[in-house]
């Protein structure tokens, strides 16, 4: 693992002993704060970055989420990074890959102990409806087997935020009996996605399926659909198609999406 | 609305970047729609609504293809299925518009699929002569989104 640390308390002799095994796969660069860890890393990719390049800052300061959504962090409260990842050119990348993220962090912080984690299409985390962790996935440009993956992971919920956000934002804080370093964090997530990489690009989502419907929220519930340019759809949530398309059984009629903001169908 | 009125009608949509426009007058409505995929024409349709005294029929009036058999310069088809953005965030100003010129590089719009978010760049140079899905709206694996000339 090759360090670039700038300026930064973040401990690297930390990460480096968490990663273990898998040491090797990552170049970690570690800054004090970033604009945006996504907006960099795919700059820092397209001028020829090595596959695991990991860039993780104390601080965003236009941290981006989908659609031009701020992304929220300030330091110690979040674990913000940026994931640079070629797939190999036989593998099905980028298929279902926002889902096979979210397995992967889901599947890494239980293996810290958190436990009630659950999964919401295509790739938030959350506890008991609240969420736990964000996910933005850009591919490089030209190269569709190679993208920048952004994670944000809700580390404590600041005393600050106002009451009408801290009540759906849960911390994993909250979910750990003792809570890890960062680094241990850090280092257990990016083990797990090295981990769960190697399957999906050898075997696809078909392998990983399973795992992560077993950890879907809303199946079997009533949902509503939100489109930012379409009407509200209602179904019962039938669980995710191979490619990890949403399926909605409409009554009696089972139809894919693969765009749309799922919610709990208000009562 | 006289046919003369909905002939300019046709030749607006034909001769721009609009897939479709829909337009109420009173108690008539008018939709007028180009499928570049299928490639059949343009279709309008026409409705009045159920209360009008003598309600109009649906009518089809079939014009020169949307796309003729050899475009006018180079189509940037969908590398993949999704959702068509041509702006990076709601409200932000879009990529392009028609008449832009563009080299090969620059990047044309996004589209989305399950939170995956793919910018995709013009792969030639010109100038963009029509643009052919509307924001917000599914693309195909394939689809013709751009006309580069």
């Amino acid at each position: 693992m090759a360090v670039h640390h700038i300026d930064t308390p973040f401990d690297l002799v930390g990460l480096r002993r968490s990663l273990d095994s898998h040491t090797c796969r990552f170049d970690v660069v570690a800054l004090a704060e970033c604009a945006s860890t996504n907006v960099q890393l795919l700059e820092m990719a397209e001028a020829g970055a090595p596959s695991g390049t990991v860039l993780v800052a104390e601080r965003q300061t236009a941290g981006r989420g989908r659609r031009g959504r701020i992304w929220h962090s300030s330091t110690g409260d979040s674990l913000t990074f940026s994931l640079f990842w070629r797939f190999p050119e036989d593998s099905r990348a980028p298929s279902a890959l926002s889902l096979v993220v979210g397995l992967a962090i889901a599947q890494a912080l239980e293996n810290l102990g958190a436990g009630g984690i659950a999964l919401k299409w295509p790739n938030d985390l959350l506890h008991e409806n609240r969420k736990l962790a964000g996910i933005l996935i850009e591919l490089l440009p030209g190269a569709p087997r190679a993208a920048v993956i952004g994670i944000g992971i809700n580390l404590s919920v600041p005393a600050t935020l106002p009451e009408a956000l801290s009540e759906h934002v849960i911390g994993l804080d909250s979910l750990l009996g003792v809570m890890s370093a960062r680094e241990a964090i850090l280092g257990a997530l990016l083990a797990e996605l090295a981990n769960t990489f190697d399957i999906y690009s050898d075997q696809g989502f078909a392998a990983l399926r399973g795992a992560w419907q077993r950890r879907h929220y809303f199946t079997g519930r009533t949902v509503r659909l939100l489109f930012d340019h379409a009407p509200d759809v209602y179904g019962i949530c039938a669980g995710v198609d191979e490619d990890g398309a949403l399926l909605l059984d409409i009554e009696g009629i089972c139809q894919r999406f693969i765009g749309g903001e799922i919610s709990l169908r208000p009562a | 609305m006289d046919l003369r009125k909905l002939k300019t009608l046709i030749d607006l949509v034909q001769n721009s970047g609009i897939s479709e426009l829909e337009i109420s007058e009173g108690e008539e409505r008018i939709r007028i729609a180009k499928h570049p995929a299928a490639s059949t024409g343009t279709t309008v349709m026409m409705n009045a609504p159920q209360q009008a005294a003598a309600p109009l029929p649906a009518i089809a009036v079939p014009v020169e293809a949307a796309i003729p058999a050899e475009p006018d310069g180079h189509v940037l088809k969908a590398p993949m299925v999704g959702t068509f953005y041509r702006s990076g965030s709601p409200g932000a100003a879009a990529f392009v518009e028609v008449g832009a010129v563009v080299k090969e590089g620059d990047t044309l719009c996004i589209i989305e699929a399950m939170k995956l978010m793919n910018e995709i760049e013009a792969d030639a140079s010109g100038t963009i002569k029509r643009i052919l899905v509307e924001n917000g709206q599914p693309v195909e694996y394939g689809q013709p989104m751009f006309v580069i000339g």
